[in-house]
């Protein structure tokens, strides 16, 4: 018997909580709290608590060309059927779940193709305050149900409540508007309820906290003038949407696409209002490691390594850059993401960067400013590092 | 030949082991791995730094050298690992290093036929409570105004928490003066009684060993037939050497378990006290509870939780689609557990939603124990709500086909 724990991050919400993976015989079997972490300091929510398991489910284990399985070179062959697209008609659809060091090749592998590049389930914005600071704040605006969605973000709102803050809300009903304050429970919001704006006005240390992904809450936060606590609700979205990678847009000129899929378990179905668009092409690639809505109407599924068989790192969403660690090995036939893509490029006469995780950041770090202060190694410490300003 | 109640101080005779107080819990995992009484010990290994210890399971006894010295940011519960990943020692003997709450908690679950003991050698440990790391780094950083960073070691010594630099610098604050600042061990810790674990197999710790002995040996209580074996074995094989303890050393020792007795005891009444009394009780915790996020974190890490099929998942009880849950979620668990709460914390410290877990329950526990004389986890008496063989036991209510619980349960 071999068991082990390995430090490494969720790969749920952009918080950026570190667990240990319980690792026995070179099977994920629990996940264990990392106390040490300073994001959770041991805590986790229940998708963080099924974190083993979370990537294991449904795993494609062989290439499948047109519903039938197939071998690495038949489908690596038919996948670099993209070529044959004019850069304008095709389109490159990344996860916000992948690591930095893997987004950087995909972003490069598009840039190489000329094609468009864009992440579905990101989100952009930047935040102006740090998950820490939350707890200071004597007044927060909560746009959306941000509680629960990241809930140890949540917990500095609640520490910052103990603390004296009020929270104020605007949103649905949910469980941040049970624990706020003051409440306006509205579907949809233009404007700030009356006394809310005199509140923040009068407050020392006022924050607003909404999701990068809710453009309402953006428009009405930009007005305000204060910290933002801008959520990702991605383990890398930061990362993602720090590399330049905005949200998807799909044209009518589109014809082929190439997918790289990245879905825990438990997660909403996040292709759901592109399918049908995806069916329409004449040419869909997929690099999933596990069965999504996607695989019915993919071309081509290329089985690929998932985050708990992989180095890299990500990036939560305060900008904190951590270190995952690999804990266990893929299943027989699975390739890493980067492997695809060297295989792919290569197939395509296209030229990508190649190495390990850490040449890749240190390449990321000297062509995307934000990352360039800090060296894979550094990251290594439970703390992790800030990218910059710039 | 030792026996229960003997005491004696104790040195490893390895020169690979260089443990703090003399090594001896490690020369006494060591044999016993060697000389396969046991097949894996559970330990603590010191992870990225002092802050992060984490639990090892260790086969080889290379590598138990490794594993030497005490981490006082060691917050979690060992035991319930047994449960979870070696099958509840029921085919595998394991020997494990245990706090206080680690051997209470490992009483419960045996009581609940979820770790067999048979298989399980326990070296207890002295425990004057442990810092959760982010606190301990917060408050060196900030009380003490060193960066955490540059701190190889940490020991508790005299009422103070030390800390040592890697330039040598040495900075000691008193704990008192820590937590009157809400710094400091965590509050279960403080409420703690149970500092020498004499219901592990040996309880071993430095507190007592004086004279020219002072910081060479460890102090080891026999507490179990079973322990007098492993520890004569490791003494005649050669593991460690022995000797009497000091009589000024055993009175110190005495004193510091007394003192550090009164102090769990008066910050259990200031804790207690601060809850209030009644309705105002049931107000406060009832607030509390209202953040919770049914995120179950307290439910997978409490010693006492076992069953299959957990109460608070039956959607006749509680609705499982709202968030905070009814609080009928808190209620089943004050019900299930309170009478066999050990105060180990980890529902407090875990919780997502800050909610004073153990608090609440130590709280019910002691008033529990007042009624009924229940005190858990200091031997194999069975509480109030005594285990029941899960799947059997539900299979024979169902076939009575009454939902009444005298005639199922009372009227045999």
């Amino acid at each position: 018997m071999q068991m082990k724990y390995v430090t490494t991050i969720c790969p749920y919400c952009g918080t950026g909580c570190a667990l240990n993976l319980v690792v026995r015989d070179g099977k994920t079997v629990g996940v264990a709290p990392s106390n040490r972490s300073p994001v959770c300091s041991g805590k986790l929510c229940s998708r963080g608590l099924h974190a083993a398991d979370a990537l294991n489910e449904g795993r494609v284990v062989q290439p499948v060309v047109k519903g039938e399985t197939s071998d690495w070179e038949t489908a690596i062959g038919k996948a670099a059927e993209l070529k044959k697209y004019a850069a304008g008609e095709i389109i490159i659809i990344t996860s916000p779940r992948i690591t930095n060091e893997t987004q950087y090749l995909v972003w490069k592998f598009a840039h190489s193709l000329g094609a468009a590049i864009g992440v579905i389930h990101g989100g952009s914005g930047v935040p102006t305050v740090k998950l820490d600071e939350l707890k200071d704040a004597d007044v927060i605006l909560a746009l959306g149900n941000v509680m629960q969605a990241l809930p140890l973000t949540g917990n500095r709102i609640l520490q910052a409540k103990e603390n004296g803050a009020r929270l104020l809300y605007l949103g649905p009903q949910s469980y941040t508007a049970v624990q706020a304050d003051t409440v306006e429970i509205t579907d949809e919001y233009k404007e700030l309820p009356p006394g809310f704006g005199a509140l923040l006005k009068n407050a020392a240390h006022p924050a607003v906290v909404y999701m990068a992904n809710d453009s309402a809450a953006a428009k009405l936060a930009e007005g305000l003038g204060i910290s933002a606590a801008v959520l990702y609700d991605t383990n890398n979205g930061r990362g993602t949407s720090l590399m330049g990678i905005g949200p998807l847009s799909l044209q009518e000129s589109t014809k082929a696409a190439l997918v790289i899929a990245e879905t825990p378990l438990m997660e909403q179905d996040i292709y759901a209002d592109i399918l049908q668009k995806l069916d329409s092409l004449e040419l869909t690639v997929v690099a999933a490691s596990a069965e999504t809505s996607l695989s019915a109407i993919a071309d081509i599924v290329l089985p690929i390594a998932s985050q708990h068989e992989s180095d890299g790192t990500v990036t939560n969403w305060e900008g904190r850059v951590q270190m995952l660690r690999k804990a266990v090995d893929s299943p027989e036939g699975v390739k890493s993401l980067q492997e695809v893509l060297a295989e792919l490029a290569e197939k395509m006469g296209l030229g990508i960067p190649s190495g390990t995780p850490e040449e890749m950041y240190t390449a990321l770090a000297g062509e995307i400013s934000a990352f360039g202060n800090s060296t894979y190694e550094q990251i290594a410490k439970p703390e992790g590092v800030f990218v910059q300003e710039v | 030949m030792s026996e229960k109640g003997d005491m004696f101080y104790a040195w490893t005779k390895s020169a690979d082991i260089k443990g703090e107080c003399g090594g001896a819990v490690i020369s006494l995992l060591k044999y016993a791995l060697e000389q396969k009484i046991v097949d894996v010990v559970l330990t603590v290994r010191k992870g990225y730094d002092v802050y992060d210890p984490l639990p090892v399971f260790i086969t080889d006894p290379a590598e138990l050298a490794s594993c030497a010295g005490s981490l006082h940011c060691g917050t979690f519960l060992l035991p319930k690992l047994i449960k979870k990943y070696l099958n509840g020692a029921k085919d595998i003997k394991v020997a494990i290093t245990v706090k206080g709450c680690d051997v209470k908690a490992l009483y419960e679950l045996a009581k609940r036929q979820q770790i067999n003991m048979d298989n399980v050698l326990s070296i207890g440990l002295n425990c004057g409570g442990s810092v959760s790391p982010t606190v301990a780094r917060k408050m060196i950083e900030e009380k003490y105004g060193i960066d955490p960073d540059d701190v190889v070691k940490e020991e508790i010594d005299k009422g103070q928490f030390i800390v040592m630099t890697k330039d040598g610098q040495h900075k000691g604050i008193k704990i008192d003066e820590l937590e009157e600042e809400g710094l400091g061990r965590r509050a279960n810790c403080q409420r703690c009684e149970t500092k020498i674990p004499r219901q592990a197999d040996l309880a071993c710790g430095n507190w007592g060993v004086f004279g020219e002995k002072a910081g060479k040996a460890t102090f080891v209580e026999i507490c179990s037939a079973k322990g007098a074996s492993v520890f004569d074995g490791a003494v005649s094989n050669g593991a460690i050497d022995i000797c009497g303890p000091d009589p000024k050393g055993l009175e110190i020792r005495g004193k510091i378990e007394t003192v550090m007795i009164k102090m769990g005891k008066k910050a259990q009444k200031s804790q207690f006290d601060e809850l209030q009394e009644g309705r105002d009780r049931l107000t406060t915790i009832m607030n509390y509870s209202s953040r919770c996020i049914a995120c179950r974190a307290c439910i997978e890490n409490c010693p006492i939780c076992y069953c299959v099929e957990c109460s608070t998942l039956k959607p006749h009880l509680i609705d499982q689609t709202k968030t905070p849950p009814d609080f009928m979620f808190h209620l089943i668990r004050f019900a299930h557990i309170a009478d066999s709460c050990v105060n180990c914390g980890q529902c407090q410290e875990l919780c997502p939603a800050e909610i004073p877990n153990a608090l609440f329950m130590h709280a019910q526990q002691v008033e529990l124990e007042k009624m009924f004389g229940h005190t858990p986890g200091v031997d194999m008496t069975l509480p109030v709500l005594a285990y029941a063989e899960e799947p059997e036991e539900r299979r024979r209510l169902n076939d009575t086909g009454s939902d009444m619980i005298f005639e199922n349960v009372f009227r045999e």
